[in-house]
Parts: structure tokens; sequence; C-alpha cells
């Protein structure tokens, strides 16, 4: 989930060494990258593991790449023309490459492509004549970042992180519905309709880097924020918060914060930020992952009343393994689960995230039955509606459909 | 009074708009490489005559002055100044508006303005290096990463390229592409000028929000006009490749949105202290137009990207609705020493928003953005209450087509904001000009736009904190260290750049 464009004006110029960053900042989105790089006229494409200890770009002076899962690059030739698409979300990707790639005119195959923009996706493009797309759908879901390099290239990104590593500046937000094409020569902006910023929530919740800015949002801020609130509303005495690595640390310390307890670092994390709830792996490979993410730190814990910050559960896997080893061979005195996203309810229509609905734990049990399988003493979700109301007052009605049985955008 | 105008841009166009609101009944000529409409009508209007010829010759604009027994000559472009144009002019005893030969090397010669403001302790001054050696150029761009580097000589408002290395994961990008950068660049530049002595420049890069304070001059005497912004980047969203200027806001009243008075006051008394250091060091006065392109920089708060040797394009464009007083009258004074207790009006709460329109192709492939027709509705200006300056244009075989350059500006001013002039000059722009060929003119829609007035905005504030607290510190020391080569010490309140090479032993003297 996820997708990146780097265009750099100049042809000496080798944006595979800058998107290298690029993709860096975006891999804690999934585990395989797909990519085409532009050099001169030809299109190359392929993939590679951002996980891996080495990988590379090849050399040219546009690239544009996505994520799996949920993000796909699909490359089509026609008549000696070839064009890749980026894309995020749900849209008809390979027809909108064919277009793309079977239209002489950019601005002719934008006009074909209106129609196919108005899923709930993001796009980025580039053709082998050096022209380049960039779009968010009209349902507004996915989140698309324009930015600038200097002089010297146009950046995008699904959030602001990526271009800031690779060394420029995150400068627009496309709106919903909204189609910036260009070439070395030119940049025009197009509509097809306009939308709400129904930014799919997940990426505030869970999914952005907290150093990134989503539609304008501070992620870091938002989490901190939402921290302090789920302390608010979760009734218990804590005397130390601690917080599952990487996600749940900023609601960590708004919620330490609220509650006047201390912060400590108990766990400590083995592996990489890669999300093991999109990671694609199968159970066994999970529970490895798990045990490696979250090594408790000896000593911290004995004998205090814990609350235990954690960014989602979808399953409970995710807690129960955690608690049952803090139970075991740490002598907590009580454990407190707060839980720093509304429930999850459903399965993501747009394939934000993969959850199978019999797998959802909130969709099936009540809170104490949750309680019970997870052997926590209370239980918090983070409500609903300081989510929704935060993210409003800063013009995002977020999509939320996963947390209600109802579309996104209103409750 | 005759007036002889020399340039054929949408400088020189504004300029004639300008000088024909006068009261001292103008009658205005020019000399024009290309035929430029806008200040032919003015020459016709008023009476006066055009002369096609290179406005770089002295002896084609000498013969013009005295054909029209010019009182006044006012030179707009910087190339006819640097090939001393305005000299020639004063042996023959013409009156002239602009800046001799040696004193537009403050804008020719980028590494005399910048050793000169070092020299005399000028504030807003940045650390850099000029080169003549290609490979020096390319070693020590390797070893600096984060510069800028650019052409030592003035050439065209291009060939400036940023090698950003924000962090350090892309410093070997940035360094490698700046040296081999410098050394190409200097290889172009020499085979192109012999008129410097260096021919690349590699200072440090700097961050913050740019802006244009425009001053006139008798030598003595500064009027500083309004402060304009500028937009260099040929894209919306401050993306794209640099250019001459693709649009200018200014007001309401002297200062922008995002600067403070006490800033455009300091930009005043940085342009001030230039005047008099180039009359001590040249021995002769500046008269003319000094225009500093300034940035707003968390280093020092206003800092010197560069200095131009006349009015600034797109920003002259916006004088026309900004000024009450006489323009002509305050060109003719500097001219002739006279602008003591002069005290310039200007209009309050006028929001101006000029906008400029180009080819596709410029500026990275001028070929592919040149002869191509260009229709241009005038009347639709007038009805939305707006000003075409032709620039990039001439005729050809009875039509008008593009130069390759910005083809035009429209300038628009409101009383209510950026943005509704904003919207009148993006209408005038969709509906009143068109290349007739069907090729693809481009301009940035931002230009004016709330989004960008409030980034700017922000970006102020910031970088507002960061040089304030700075300077609560005191004046600000830089301390650089290359590895094998020792600390190098850039003292600010001192007049002296450390000589590269200097530092060896690492001591912090």
């Amino acid at each position: 989930m996820g997708l990146l464009l780097a265009y750099f004006y100049e042809a000496d110029q080798d944006a595979g060494r800058y998107a290298y960053y690029g993709v860096m900042g975006l891999r804690h989105r999934g585990y395989s990258v797909e990519y085409a790089v532009l050099d001169g006229g030809t299109l190359e494409s392929g993939s590679v593991d951002p996980w891996s200890s080495s990988w590379s770009l090849p050399s040219g002076y546009a690239v544009v790449a996505a994520v799996r899962p949920a993000a796909m690059l699909a490359v089509e030739r026609v008549n000696g023309s070839a064009a890749a698409v980026a894309c995020d979300g749900l849209c008809p990707c390979r027809r909108i490459a064919r277009i793309l790639a079977g239209t002489r005119d950019l601005g002719d195959a934008v006009e074909g492509l209106r129609s196919l923009l108005r899923g709930p996706c993001s796009i980025a493009g580039l053709r082998s004549d050096g022209g380049y797309v960039l779009a968010r759908g009209l349902v507004g879901v996915r989140p698309l970042t324009l930015g600038g390099y200097g002089f010297e290239a146009l950046y995008a990104a699904t959030e602001s992180a990526p271009i800031t590593l690779m060394g420029g500046d995150a400068r627009h937000d496309l709106e919903p519905g909204e189609i910036v094409t260009g070439s070395r020569y030119y940049m025009e902006r197009t509509y097809a309709g306009g939308g709400v910023r129904a930014t799919s929530v997940f990426e505030y919740i869970y999914m952005a880097r907290p150093d990134s800015l989503v539609d304008g949002v501070n992620v870091y801020e938002f989490r901190r924020e939402m921290g302090r609130r789920l302390a608010r509303v979760h009734d218990a005495r804590v005397d130390v918060v601690v917080g599952v690595p990487e996600t749940a640390l900023p609601y960590s310390l708004g919620y330490a914060e609220e509650k006047g307890a201390r912060l400590e670092l108990a766990f400590v994390s083995t592996l990489g930020r890669v999300r093991t709830a999109v990671s694609g792996l199968d159970l066994e490979d999970r529970l490895m992952a798990l045990s490696l993410k979250l090594n408790p730190v000896p000593g911290v814990l004995a004998g205090r009343s814990v609350a235990i910050i954690d960014d989602s559960v979808v399953t409970g896997l995710t807690l129960k393994t955690v608690i049952q080893r803090l139970r075991r061979t740490h002598a907590v005195d009580r454990v407190h689960v707060a839980v720093t996203s509304p429930k999850i309810l459903s399965r993501c229509p747009y394939g934000v995230h993969y959850s199978r609905e019999d797998a959802l734990i909130a969709r099936h049990l009540s809170d104490e039955e949750i309680a019970r399988v997870l052997d926590a003493d209370s239980l918090a979700w983070l409500p609903i509606e300081e989510v929704l109301g935060y993210l409003r007052a800063r013009g995002i009605v977020a999509c939320h459909e996963c947390m209600g049985l109802r579309r996104g955008g209103g409750e | 009074m005759r007036v002889l105008l020399v340039g054929n841009g949408a400088r020189e166009h504004a300029l004639a708009l300008l000088i024909t609101g006068s009261t001292l009944q103008p009658r205005l000529s020019a000399v024009m490489k290309s035929l430029n409409p806008g200040i032919a009508r003015v020459c016709e209007r008023t009476g006066g005559r055009i002369y096609r010829g290179d406005p770089r010759n002295p002896d084609t604009v000498t013969s013009a002055a005295s054909d029209s027994s010019a009182d006044l000559v006012v030179v707009g472009p910087e190339e006819p100044l640097f090939s001393g144009v305005a000299d020639r002019l004063r042996e023959e005893g013409f009156t002239v508006f602009g800046p001799g030969r040696k004193a537009s090397s403050i804008e020719r010669d980028k590494a005399f303005a910048r050793s000169l403001m070092w020299d005399y302790g000028i504030p807003g001054r940045l650390r850099y290096r000029a080169f003549r050696d290609p490979q020096e150029a390319a070693e020590y761009a390797r070893n600096s990463g984060d510069v800028v580097v650019k052409p030592a000589r003035q050439a065209g408002g291009s060939g400036v390229r940023v090698f950003a290395e924000p962090m350090e994961h892309l410093s070997r990008q940035a360094r490698s592409a700046a040296s081999s950068y410098a050394a190409r660049l200097a290889g172009m530049i020499g085979s192109k000028y012999s008129d410097i002595e260096d021919l690349v420049i590699v200072e440090e890069r700097v961050e913050g929000v740019e802006y244009t304070v425009m001053a006139v001059t008798d030598g003595s005497t500064v009027v500083a006009l309004p402060a304009v912004q500028d937009h260099p980047h040929l894209y919306p969203w401050d993306t794209g490749p640099e250019t001459g200027g693709m649009g200018s806001i200014s007001g309401p009243g002297y200062v922008l949105p995002f600067l403070t008075r006490e800033e455009y006051e300091e930009t005043v008394r940085i342009i001030g202290m230039t005047v008099k250091a180039l009359r001590d060091r040249l021995g002769e006065p500046y008269v003319g137009a000094l225009s500093g392109q300034m940035m707003l920089t968390s280093l020092w708060g206003p800092t010197l990207i560069e200095y131009y040797s006349r009015f600034g394009d797109p920003e002259i464009g916006n004088l026309l609705y900004m000024l009450e007083s006489d323009f002509l009258d305050l060109l003719d004074r500097a001219a002739t020493g006279r602008l003591q207790g002069y005290r310039l009006r200007v209009r309050e709460g006028v929001y101006v928003v000029s906008k400029a329109v180009a080819p596709e192709g410029y500026p990275l492939d001028r070929s592919r953005a040149s002869g191509h027709p260009i229709g241009v509705d005038e009347a639709l200006a007038d009805r939305l209450g707006c000003t075409v300056l032709y620039g990039g244009v001439d005729y050809r075989g009875g039509s008008l087509v593009t130069t390759g350059s910005r083809a035009l500006e429209v300038v628009c001013a409101s009383s209510e904001g950026f943005e509704e002039a904003s919207s009148r000059a993006e209408r005038f722009i969709s509906e009143g000009v068109r290349l007739l060929d069907g090729y693809r003119l481009i301009h940035r829609w931002d230009v004016g736009s709330e989004e960008l007035v409030n980034a700017r905005v922000r970006q102020a504030s910031l970088v507002r904190r960061a040089y304030l607290r700075r300077r609560s510190r005191g004046a600000p020391v830089v301390y650089d260290w290359v590895p094998g080569r020792g600390v190098f010490v850039y003292d600010y309140s001192s007049r002296r750049l450390p000589r590269y090479g200097s530092g060896v032993g690492g001591s912090l003297g």
C-alpha cells in the first residue's frame, strides 16, 4: 500500500538513487516493491524486496513505484509506446496503463482516464515519451502528496516522509478528483469532479510514519493526542505505561502524560518496522515475527499495574501472546489494555487492509469476552468520535468503513 | 521631456507605461532588437520614434539618442549596461538612467558582488568560493555538499543549480552531481564569455522565503520601492526548473504578508550600504536601479542571493498599480543626482499579481519555444482591468511570434486580495491568449493563491524564529571543519573571508 514518483527534469540525474530512499520511507507499508524506471525512451520494470540487505533501482531520470500489498504496478506496451502506472487502492490499473500507453497525446489520455479515476485509489504513471500523471480518485480514500526537490525534480508519495527522505519538500496534497499531468516541459491540472478528503483513517491510526504529514495532518501529533483522549476514557489505575513498538509509542506518550504514569521502554524489537498485520505472513510466521518484535526488558514491570498500549487489535493474537509472556515471566500485578484504534468490525472494502471478517475479534465478541480472551484486567478502545472529530476539524472526513458498519464519509 | 528607452522586453514595456504616466509630457522613443508591440504603441502615441537595432551596441544607442535629442536615456536590460552603453552615452553628454559598465559588475560578476559585501562588512552575505579552473570547482563542490553552483557571470537568469544535501544519506548523490555540474558549467561560461575573471561560484545553500527589493539611486540617496515576490520555479507549488520568473505578487503597501517592516528596512539598509561601497570601490556613483534578490534565511534574516543592476522582471510590472509618484520624475532625478529629500508615494491597500505566460519548452529548450504565432486579446485585459506586458515576442512576416522566452505578462490589481487579482489574471490567460498553431502555453495558476501565500507566511515565521534566536546570541560565527584541512571560521562580524586551506592545524582563533 503506497506509491512513489521521482521525476527529474534533467536526463543526466539519476532518479533511482534518490527513489531508493523514497522506497525505504515506504517499506513499512509492505513486503515487496514494484517499480518502473524511465531512461531515455526506455521503460524498465521489476520488483525488489526492500527489506533485503542489498537492493537497488536501475538508473534513469524518472521512477514510479508501488508497495505491495494493496498497491500494484501495471506496465503496458502499445505500438512501441509504454506506460507504467502505480495504483494505490482499488482501480482498474491495467486499463489505465493501456490507455496511457496507447494514446498519443497525454491530454487526450487523461480525458480517457477521467471515468476510471472515480474509485478509491491514487495513481502515479509514467510514459515512455516522458509524460507523467498523478491523480487522486474521486472517492478520496487514498492520499497523495506532491513535492519538489529544488529546481531538479518533482516528487510524489502517499505520505510526506518519503519526499523529505529524498531531500525534497512536500508542497501540495492532491484533492479527490485532482489530476496533475506534465513532462519536463509543462505541468497541467484538471479535475475528474470534486469530492471530500475521505482519507483512510487507517493511515493516521496505524499505517503512516509518525514523521509524516498525511493530507496536511501531522501524524505524530494526531497519535499523541489520541493517546491522551484514550487515557481519559480508560477507567484504570496505572503505575507504568508501555507501548508495543513502534506505532504505539506516540500514543503511549500522550496516554502516560494524561494518566500521570511513568512511561517505560519494556519491549525491544528485533525486526524492522514492517507491519505484522499487513505483512502477508502465514500464522506460524507471524507468531515468530511477534516474539521477535516484542522481547520484554527484564525487571521493568514486576509487581506493577501496567497499561499496555497497542496500535490495533484485529485478531487479538499480538496482545494475547504479549500478556501471557508478561504474566508468566515478568510477574506483573495487573495488565490493562488500551487499544489505539477504534474497533475494526469489517473488512476494508478498498483493500487498505486485509482482514478476514471471521477473524475480527471485535466483530464477534463483547469487550468483556475479549478481555477474558486476552487475559487482561481491563480493556479500552480509542473512541471513533474522537478520531473523526479531530480529523474533521482539519478538513478530513475520514473513511472508517471498517470501523462502522456503514459507508465511509459519515458515521 | 524626450526620453529614449533602451530594450524591448516586458520590463521595458512596463517602464514605457510607467514613464508615460508622467506629467512631464514625455515623448518616448525606443531602441529595440525585436519589435515589442506594447512599447511601439507607446512611442507612436507620444510622438516618439522606434529605432530597430541591437540595444547592446553603444554606437546604435548613441546615434538614436542624438537623433531623438533625448533629454533622458533609460537603459532597461543588463546586457547593454555590461557592454558599456551607459558609459558611452555619458561621454557623449547624455543624461542616463543606468549604471556604467564597471558599476554593473555588481550584477555581471557574482564574485565581485560577494567579495564587495565581505570587504565592506555588509550584512546578509553568504559563504562562497569563486573558481576559474573547472577541476578546482569540481573538487571544491565535491567536498562541500549542500551548495548552489552558479555561473560567476550573469547569464540571463539561468544556469543556477541547487545541490541540496539536507541529509547525510543523500550526500554522495548531491556531491557527485554538484561536482560534475560545476566543471561543465565552468567550461560553458568560459567558452561563452570573456568579460569576467572567475567562471563559477560555489556558495552555501540557504533556504527560506524569497523576495525582491528594487531601489532607485543617484549614487548617494537610495529610494526603495515596495517589496515584490517573484516565483522562479517554472511549475506550480514551487516545483520545476529555474526560470527568469513566472509571476510576482506585491502589496499591500511596502511589505508583503510574510515580511515584517523591520525586515524590509533592513533590506533597504543592505542596498544602501552596497551603493556606498560601490562608490568607494569604483570611485564613481552608481546611478540607476539596484535590485536585491533576497531571501529571508534562518542564518541572517534578510540575505542577499544576488544583485541586479536594473529593475527586476516581472517585478517591475507590479509597480504599475502601486506607485502614486511620478515615475519619470523619479528616474530623471536619479539620473541628474537630485534624489536627496525625495519622498516616494505608494498606494496603500492594493494587492498586485503578475503572471508570465511562456510557450512550452521554455526555459529548457528554447528552440522548441520559439517561432509560434501568438494571439492576444488586449480588449479582454482592458475589460478585466488588467495590463498586458509583451516580452519574448517579435513580428515575423507581419504576424506576432514567440521568441523562446516568456511571451507576455498579465498584471492585475485588487483591493480585495491576491486571490481576486489572480482569478482575473487566470481568466485572461485562459480566454485571452493562445498560440495560433495550437502549441501549448504554460503559466503558474498558483501565483497569488491563498494556498501559496499562506505557505510562505508559515515558512517565514519559522525562519524568523530561527534567525531572531541566532541574533539574540550575537553576530553569527560559523565553524566548518574540513577533514585534513582544519577548521574554517566564518566570522560575520569581521570582514575577512577565510582563505581555503588557511584552516590547517585546526586553530579556532
